[in-house]
């Protein structure tokens, strides 16, 4: 892709840290352009931007033009601009929208239903389940799954887009050079082959800050039409992305979780304020009115006799019909002795009728 | 003139048999002594003096030289005090002693004269009796700990004086009487019990078949859920200890100077609890002189290793090897000893570092990072090593206040003497005692599996993604299941009820 001067001006300028983007607002104001503020660029602007922001606009500088153009594209990144065709349509319409990005992989195309999947980092069992499943119902109706690859939730939501063979976007709270959390570098890499991408606008070689997330954050809401929140506590990084949200004009739904619990603050307060609950995948698609997601056959089958039979593996499936339940109760509840329930739980979870889950628990798979 | 005394120096669990010679001639008052003493041993001769003087003696006018032989072996430790002392009167003529040559003298003196105890005395005593030595006499307190060797006159004494009386027969000593192994054994009884222990079917289950096959155990479980207790309860349901094991468990006590004075031979298992914080020569055995190490100690018992992540990586490590022999050899400049270390490891750990991973009633607030690091910290050849692995849940509160016992330690001990019958009856003339040391080509032949059984450990091994020492594991322990069920022949219940042993493998270490 071929680049204009003033192009690769206003891409030198995004190497300064984010604490200094307004001073650079300001000299691209006074100046009206990038290009003139390369060629006016002399100590004198450390008036304007933070001493820090100018060393670092200096040192790129010397470094000349192109060169950053070469590093980006060893890391097979590539810088696009709001003026590009191919800048999304929903960023550019958002408050304080960014004018350049950058992008590994390939964003998804602009009619494409996206949906952000948001929570804690500190994340339950249940909430990472859900998010993982909802994804991946989302994802195998066509819809982008956004979100930061943070730890936690995010990853949840990832993983389960990829499970569902759908496309999936993660927004960066760092420079498009890095991967953090660095237990993620293969959920990265994964992502960008399935056709999903990586996007950042912060510089490529910059640290994840803790005040960049914040900013990152309205990134998240505004590449989809809606936000899925799952797990998060009152004053947290995800509160800040259910703001945005709303201030972008994106529908909001909540998960519910258990009233009490640290990660249900959030969900609940939103789902009493009018936010939409959302149990499901379809749930969302309905409320969005997507024409084109099939909807898959979404009727769980109700039964509740059909393992009255007898036999003891059924006593045990049948006490775990409802809910799960530790190998206490179950002794309790079926009455075998521990050697031979040991057994019997053991060649049902080889044949995938039940499953272990936290502390001594099983549940009906 | 010149006299000669017995005593012994320890060397790992062994006595050496060390005589004491002294020579007293005319010249010039001095002292010498020779012989590789250490520090602790030249102190003796300010001991020695005083001692003598103050139990009616008088330190001999004129040369005095004192030679431990054999001369090129390092003596360390105050035992040689009495046998100095009463070579130095037979030498300087203050009493006549006819029978010093058959006599081991065993004891640290005081300034007074009083005889206090040493460290390593059952030690010597055995090596005594095996050099064809009849008689030893040795502090009152060290008594209880050779009360059951058998062939071997003991005389327990209180001070200088009275050792003095009885070899030059004016006052003969009484001689203990020998108390039989078995007697001992009755007296035992575990101060923890399984009838206390509410609830938690699984884990005594579980503690039942690694007590029955002899295998190392993982408790995984939040704070409070009783890791500790159900461990506590393991040496009461091993089987009793055989009076070798006894006296080889005893040793290795004494020698490292952990027994009680008036402690006899140990019949309980140990159960060695090291802190955390334990350095890799406290747990392995070391220091200068070579001494046992937690492991030895636990020797034929249980070593009950608590918050397991958070022991020293290098120590952890360091136990692989000695898990595996039943034996450590440590290496040092000035010694080079094997101890016996055949024991049963017991490991509690947390799920995570905030305790509460996957507990249904506290919020974990760790990440899946962190926990990957706390769980990183045990190696994949140090979980090789433990047969079962066990989930523990914390009995809700309700079932810890409902009456009614549990079955005691003593009932489940009789099913697990029953099963390590079995055990020794097949293994017999082979070095193993129990399924968890078998290997190899005895592995491949007592560990059978008819079809059905072998189409199971097939599912299990793809769905868990297990390797072939986790298979072998399986193997060990459906073994023992079916020796405490009474079958020769391992059936597929017995291996789906092993099978839940190792599938925490997968779950927390995704191995």
């Amino acid at each position: 892709m071929d680049y204009s001067r003033e192009m690769l001006c206003r891409l030198w300028l995004q190497n300064a840290d984010a604490a200094s983007w307004n001073a650079v607002k300001r000299l691209l104001c006074n100046y009206g352009s990038a290009e003139k503020v390369w060629d006016a660029f002399s100590p004198e602007m450390r008036k304007e931007l933070s001493e820090k922001g100018y060393q670092q606009l200096l040192s790129f500088r010397n470094a000349g033009r192109d060169k950053q153009l070469m590093d980006l594209d060893r890391v097979g990144a590539q810088v696009i601009f709001d003026s590009m065709p191919v800048f999304s349509e929903r960023l550019r319409n958002i408050p304080d929208a960014p004018d350049i990005l950058f992008v590994r992989g390939k964003l998804p195309p602009e009619d494409c239903p996206a949906v952000a999947i948001v929570g804690s980092r500190h994340d339950t069992r249940y909430g990472r389940e859900q998010a993982t499943r909802i994804a991946r119902e989302l994802a195998q109706m066509g819809v982008v799954i956004v979100s930061g690859l943070a730890r936690g939730i995010d990853t949840a939501a990832h993983e389960g887009a990829l499970q569902g063979g759908g496309k999936t976007v993660a927004v960066l709270g760092n420079g498009i050079k890095g991967i953090y959390p660095p237990e993620n570098r293969d959920l990265a890499e994964r992502i960008l082959q399935t056709g999903g991408a990586i996007i950042s606008e912060f510089a490529p070689d910059s640290e994840p800050l803790p005040f960049h997330f914040p900013i990152r954050n309205r990134l998240i809401s505004g590449l989809s039409d809606a936000l899925l929140l799952i797990e998060a506590r009152h004053r947290s990084g995800t509160a800040s992305t259910v703001n945005h949200a709303l201030n972008q004009g994106r529908e909001v739904f909540a998960l519910p979780g258990n009233v009490g619990a640290p990660g249900s603050e959030l969900p609940l307060q939103l789902l009493k304020e009018g936010a939409m609950l959302c149990t499901e995948g379809m749930d969302i698609a309905l409320h969005m009115g997507w024409k084109k997601v099939q909807p898959q056959q979404v009727l769980k089958q109700v039964t509740l006799f059909d393992e009255a039979a007898e036999g003891q593996e059924d006593s045990i499936l049948r006490s775990l019909r409802l809910e799960e339940k530790t190998f206490e109760e179950l002794l309790e509840e079926t009455h075998l002795n521990a050697s031979e329930l040991g057994g019997r739980l053991t060649l049902l979870e080889i044949e995938g009728k039940v499953q272990r889950v936290g502390g001594r628990a099983y549940r009906k798979a | 003139m010149l006299a000669r005394t017995l005593c012994f120096a320890l060397m790992g669990v062994d006595g050496i048999p060390v005589t004491v010679e002294t020579d007293v001639s005319g010249g010039m008052g001095s002292m010498t002594m020779v012989g590789l003493p250490d520090a602790s041993v030249r102190e003796s001769r300010d001991r020695v003096t005083g001692a003598l003087r103050n139990s009616g003696f008088g330190m001999p006018a004129g040369k005095i030289t004192i030679n431990l032989s054999p001369a090129d072996v390092r003596k360390e430790g105050a035992a040689f005090d009495l046998s100095i002392a009463v070579s130095l009167i037979a030498a300087s003529r203050q009493a006549a002693m006819p029978d010093l040559d058959n006599t081991l003298l065993v004891g640290e003196l005081s300034l007074d004269g009083s005889l206090v105890p040493v460290r390593g005395a059952l030690s010597m005593v055995i090596s005594a009796r095996e050099q064809g030595v009849e008689k030893v006499i040795l502090p009152r307190s060290n008594a209880a700990e050779v009360a059951s060797v058998e062939g071997m006159l003991v005389y327990p004494a209180d001070n200088l004086l009275e050792v003095v009386q009885h070899l030059n027969g004016k006052m003969p000593l009484l001689a203990q009487e020998q108390i039989p192994y078995d007697e001992l054994l009755h007296a035992h009884e575990s101060r923890y019990d399984l009838k206390d222990v509410r609830g938690q079917q699984g884990a005594r289950r579980a503690l039942e078949i690694a007590a029955a096959g002899g295998h190392n155990l993982l408790l995984i479980g939040v704070p409070g859920s009783g890791k500790t207790m159900l461990a506590r309860c393991l040496p009461g349901i091993l089987p009793s200890m055989t009076v070798e094991e006894a006296f080889e468990t005893t040793r290795i006590h004494s020698v490292a100077g952990v027994l009680k004075p008036g402690q006899g031979l140990l019949t309980e298992r140990p159960f060695r609890t090291p802190h955390h914080s334990a350095s890799l020569p406290s747990l392995i055995g070391g220091g200068a002189n070579a001494r046992p190490g937690e492991i030895s100690l636990a020797h034929h018992g249980v070593l009950f290793l608590d918050e397991l992540p958070e022991y020293q990586r290098t120590a952890l490590e360091a136990l692989r090897q000695p898990l595996e022999d039943g034996e450590v050899t440590v290496s040092r400049v000035k010694a080079r000893t094997s101890f016996k270390a055949r024991t049963m490891l017991v490991a509690g750990m947390n799920p995570c570092p905030c305790g509460y991973y996957g507990s249904r009633t506290h919020p974990c607030r760790c990440n899946e990072h962190e926990i990957r690091r706390y769980l990183d910290r045990i190696s994949g050849p140090l979980l090789d090593r433990i047969d079962l692995q066990l989930e523990v849940d914390a009995v809700p509160v309700s079932e810890i206040n409902a009456s009614g016992e549990a079955e005691s330690s003593r009932a489940v001990r009789q099913r697990v003497e029953k099963a390590r019958k079995i055990q020794q009856q097949r293994l017999k003339g082979t070095e193993m005692s129990c399924n968890a040391h078998l290997q190899g080509d005895l592995l491949k032949e007592y560990c059978t599996l008819d079809e059905k059984a072998s189409r199971l450990m097939e599912m299990a091994v793809e769905k868990y993604g297990m390797s072939m020492r986790g298979y072998n594991r399986i193997l060990k322990v459906s073994r023992t299941i079916a020796d405490l069920a009474g079958e020769d022949q391992i059936l597929p219940q017995h291996v789906a009820e092993a099978i839940q042993y190792r599938t925490l493998d997968q779950k927390y270490w995704g191995r």
